[in-house]
């Protein structure tokens, strides 16, 4: 196993663990706010209380913060586990969260014509998330390629 | 692929690949679903996207107004010690959500004996069509129909800016509420519901209005300001409190 590859994938992994405690932060705030009767607290931008009292807000009944919630506590198990499963698993949480999120970012600027701030973040958090984890997969294929010939050699008689 | 690349790298990529392509192809059926099903979210709820306006919830709304007066923009007695003012939005989710649960009780317990008037003061902050439906409530206001009117257009809501407040929906509705068709054209596009709607936008900004749907209750008591289809019971205590 090449040091210089386990290294990088340990920080991968502390980066994915903290694009995944940002995003529950910031889908926990909107579930809670949410909750609270769809009433938004966000000040910061007005668009927050057209998007969440949207009916973009719910997919099949479940609000959209709440599936954010989900896919933001799969990333962070997947970064906390190291598995070869954890690492594709991860992989598959963020592409579905980015491209969702996606979705929501079109339906925002092109249906409710209303950005909510919290969203974008979110978005751009799955987008980071993909990179990362995509970046993690990509990474224990090429050690996987390094470990290979190394193992011939090793078959090889000794002088 | 070549044998000489070493067993190894084989067996790895050989299941790697694949798995990989398998996540990458879930993970777009995933996506897809949930796009179709976002985009059908608010059909399924019987409201009437363009087309021919199939107008519902008349007999309801007519239960739930009987025998309480409309004049203008206000339902109740000008007397009522109790004023609940509700800033919405005719497209607003939330607010049909009110029309439809929190609404008819607060008009059961307070308006109908007199204790409270409500009057409705509608916003456009969704779109283009929730000024044709505000500037329509101050035209039905002025035939002392506003309520009806507003409570069947929330009973036939469908998605924000999908078109289903259009002329034609607002007419199927105001037929079915007795409003005069020709006077309630010529008041819609009059200066006065102009004005009443910017009025309203200003007393909105006054009131620190933030989202839709908002109840200000005033009162002897005072004045308690109300966000979000809340429960009966927060409104209710409001209006217990501000009742002096």
């Amino acid at each position: 196993m090449s040091v210089g590859g386990t290294a990088l994938e340990g920080r991968l992994r502390l980066a994915l663990g903290a694009v995944a405690v940002a995003g529950l932060a910031v889908s926990g705030y909107l579930t809670a706010v949410r909750a609270s009767g769809g009433t938004p607290a966000c000040a910061i931008a007005t668009g927050c209380a057209q998007v969440q009292q949207s009916a973009y807000s719910e997919v099949a009944g479940v609000p959209v913060a709440v599936l954010g919630l989900l896919a933001y506590a799969v990333l962070l198990a997947t970064a906390i586990l190291g598995r070869e499963a954890a690492r594709i698993g991860g992989l598959f949480t963020a592409l579905v969260g980015a491209g969702f999120s996606g979705w929501l970012t079109y339906v925002e600027i092109g249906i409710i014509d209303a950005v909510c701030l919290w969203c974008v973040v979110s978005a751009s958090l799955m987008a980071i998330a993909v990179a990362l984890t995509a970046t993690r997969v990509w990474l224990s294929g090429a050690s996987a390629r390094e470990v290979a010939p190394a193992a011939e050699v090793s078959e090889r008689p000794l002088p | 692929m070549s044998m000489g690349t070493g067993t190894g790298r084989a067996a790895r990529t050989s299941r790697r690949g694949p798995l990989v392509l398998a996540a990458v192809v879930a993970a777009a059926v995933v996506v897809g679903v949930l796009v179709a099903l976002s985009a059908s979210g608010g059909d399924g709820d019987g409201g009437a996207s363009g087309g021919t306006a199939t107008i519902v919830g008349v007999e309801e709304v007519r239960a739930e107004l009987a025998g309480v007066p409309v004049s203008g923009m206000r339902l109740g007695r000008a007397d009522a010690p109790v004023r609940i003012e509700e800033y919405a939005d005719l497209q607003c989710p939330f607010c049909a959500q009110a029309a439809a649960v929190l609404v008819p009780e607060i008009v059961e317990r307070y308006v109908r004996p007199g204790t409270a008037s409500m009057t409705f003061r509608p916003l456009d902050f969704i779109g283009e069509d929730s000024r044709r439906g505000a500037l329509a409530a101050y035209a039905a206001g002025y035939q002392n129909r506003s309520w009806q009117l507003v409570e069947v257009l929330f009973r036939n809501q469908g998605k924000e800016n999908a078109g289903w407040l259009s002329d034609e929906t607002i007419l199927a509705a105001a037929d079915a509420v007795g409003i005069d068709r020709e006077r309630l054209n010529a008041d819609r596009a009059s200066d006065r519901a102009e004005q009443a709607l910017a009025a309203d936008a200003a007393a909105a900004r006054k009131d620190g209005v933030e989202s839709t749907p908002t109840f200000v209750v005033s009162g002897p008591g005072g004045t308690r300001v109300i966000a979000g289809a809340q429960d009966i019971r927060q409104l209710a205590a409001a209006v217990e409190e501000v009742r002096g």
